[in-house]
């Protein structure tokens, strides 16, 4: 991990078409090679940020900076082909008839000849474990599968960054265990949106609590998620793994 | 109908071993409609050997006959609708078969044969290259880039349309609400705003990737064709130009005959 910053969030706003105020004057940065837990309860704001990071959603207010340069149309194809966005619900994101297709799709965009999309697929796809889906249908695979593909799609674009909303929700003990050694084997600058702070332990260096649209903490992840009053203020509770140790 | 049938748009989603170029299975399957379209509407009997490329083709790449049948069930109403009147209509009277039938009725069998025969070859050709596998044909045969991706997005689109409808109707039957004319609205207007909602969010993902409009590249596109397939499409273009030219079912039924006198 370096002092590189990657992606500074300065005072960033946004609210909902129907006035629902998501994220009110938020302020981060991500450092290269750090990987960032944005943790909250339902409604906090942390997939509205993540939207927002990407160029889904414009900020109200404030500015997004990536890489040193302030976040703008013409900018926003360079940045999308270097992070990756892994979305809350994988059907959103698998799109192609088969996940061979689907991983080859993001490549493809960016303009590599036939024989490094096939090189790059089948990379990804060994990275997130998958070589057996290659040409299955993505509607017709688990949950768990259905997020792996998605992250191979992610992961043959060699991105420098990902930002991952959610990436454990609805999945079993082992294949939330298979994904979070995947992510662990990356290697790569990552934020991830979750509720699985049992995650966060095991995978993140830095960890944000937001509430209400707000960050309310932002510190070392053992510091931060041991604080149980806090924690509890915040509508979470403290990981599992730490229950038993500060009960 | 039911709502299951409509949503088993698989058959169309997963190509099936062994694999045609689409191209390939795109002009045979075309030059078969038009070989079984140009028959007169009173020359029933000669598109019977017609029917032997829909069985290989189905055979061959394995797509279900059941699933096909299930597919062309709901259309067959509209086909019957169009054709029943004609035996009001045309009630000149002609022997076949040395049975004295009116040519409407004649008429009436060869459009439903026809269609029996144009439909599943059509879907076959579908099912076997996949939705996928027929826009990259159009792409590669030169369909404007716009075109093509719409096509695509059109089909997706339409199995993200089912699966919404299926929650929505699911969701109400279960906690025991009914669809009726009353309620229709309530329910399409809620349709309606998932769906924009959901393909906002599919847009979004696609953008992410480095989506700009164009969903097949010309790097991906191939556009060789293997030898084997090459004699494949040759030999059934030049059956259905026999069948055309000459009365296949007439000549084995005179040497049938021939051969019992």
């Amino acid at each position: 991990m370096c002092n590189l910053k990657v992606f500074e969030i300065e005072n960033i706003c946004y609210s909902y078409p129907d006035g629902t105020k998501a994220l009110k004057e938020i302020s981060f940065s991500v450092n290269e090679g750090e990987i960032l837990g944005i943790a909250g309860a339902n409604g906090s704001g942390k997939s509205t940020l993540l939207m927002l990071m990407m160029g889904c959603l414009s900020p109200l207010g404030g500015n997004i900076v990536y890489e040193g340069d302030k976040l703008c149309k013409e900018k926003l194809r360079g940045m999308r082909r270097e992070t990756g966005l892994l979305f809350q619900d994988p059907d959103d994101q698998l799109f192609l008839p088969t996940v061979w297709e689907d991983v080859a799709f993001g490549p493809r965009n960016l303009g590599l000849n036939e024989e490094e999309v096939s090189s790059r697929v089948k990379g990804a796809l060994s990275d997130a474990g998958i070589e057996a889906l290659a040409d299955k249908a993505p509607w017709k695979l688990s949950g768990g599968e259905k997020t792996l593909a998605a992250l191979a799609g992610l992961f043959a674009m060699r991105p420098k960054t990902l930002l991952l909303d959610e990436p454990t929700s609805g999945l079993d003990p082992k294949s939330r265990r298979e994904l979070i050694n995947v992510i662990a084997g990356t290697k790569i600058t990552a934020v991830i949106a979750t509720h699985d702070l049992d995650m966060v332990m095991d995978l993140c260096h830095r960890v944000i609590i937001m509430k209400n649209g707000t960050i309310v903490s932002d510190g070392e992840v053992p510091g931060v998620l041991t604080n149980r009053k806090f924690m509890e203020s915040c509508g979470l509770e403290i990981p599992l793994s730490l229950t038993n140790r500060f009960s | 109908m039911r709502l299951k049938d409509l949503y088993r748009t698989d058959i169309y989603d997963e190509r099936r071993g062994p694999s045609f170029s689409p191209l390939i299975l795109f002009v045979v399957t075309l030059s078969y409609i038009v070989t079984v379209v140009s028959f007169g509407r009173y020359e029933t009997f000669r598109l019977f050997p017609l029917a032997s490329y829909p069985i290989f083709i189905g055979s061959f790449t394995r797509v279900s006959f059941r699933d096909l049948f299930r597919k062309m069930l709901p259309v067959l109403p509209f086909i019957i609708f169009i054709g029943i009147l004609n035996p009001f209509f045309d009630t000149a009277r002609t022997e076949y078969l040395g049975i004295v039938i009116s040519k409407g009725w004649i008429s009436f069998f060869s459009l439903i044969l026809k269609f029996m025969l144009i439909v599943p070859a059509s879907l076959i050709m579908v099912a076997a290259t996949g939705f996928d596998g027929l826009c990259r044909t159009a792409a590669s045969v030169g369909l404007p880039d716009v075109l093509v991706t719409q096509l695509f997005l059109l089909h997706r689109y339409i199995r993200l349309l089912v699966e919404e409808t299926h929650n929505i109707v699911r969701a109400r039957v279960f906690r025991g609400g009914k669809i009726t004319v009353a309620n229709a609205g309530n329910v399409c207007g809620p349709l309606l705003l998932r769906c924009i909602s959901r393909s906002e969010r599919i847009h979004s993902a696609l953008e992410c990737r480095g989506f700009d409009g164009q969903l097949y590249h010309s790097s991906a596109l191939s556009k060789r064709v293997p030898a084997g397939e090459l004699i494949f499409a040759l030999c059934w273009i030049v059956f259905f130009t026999v069948v055309r030219m000459l009365d296949i079912s007439r000549i084995i039924g005179d040497m049938i005959v021939g051969c019992v006198i």
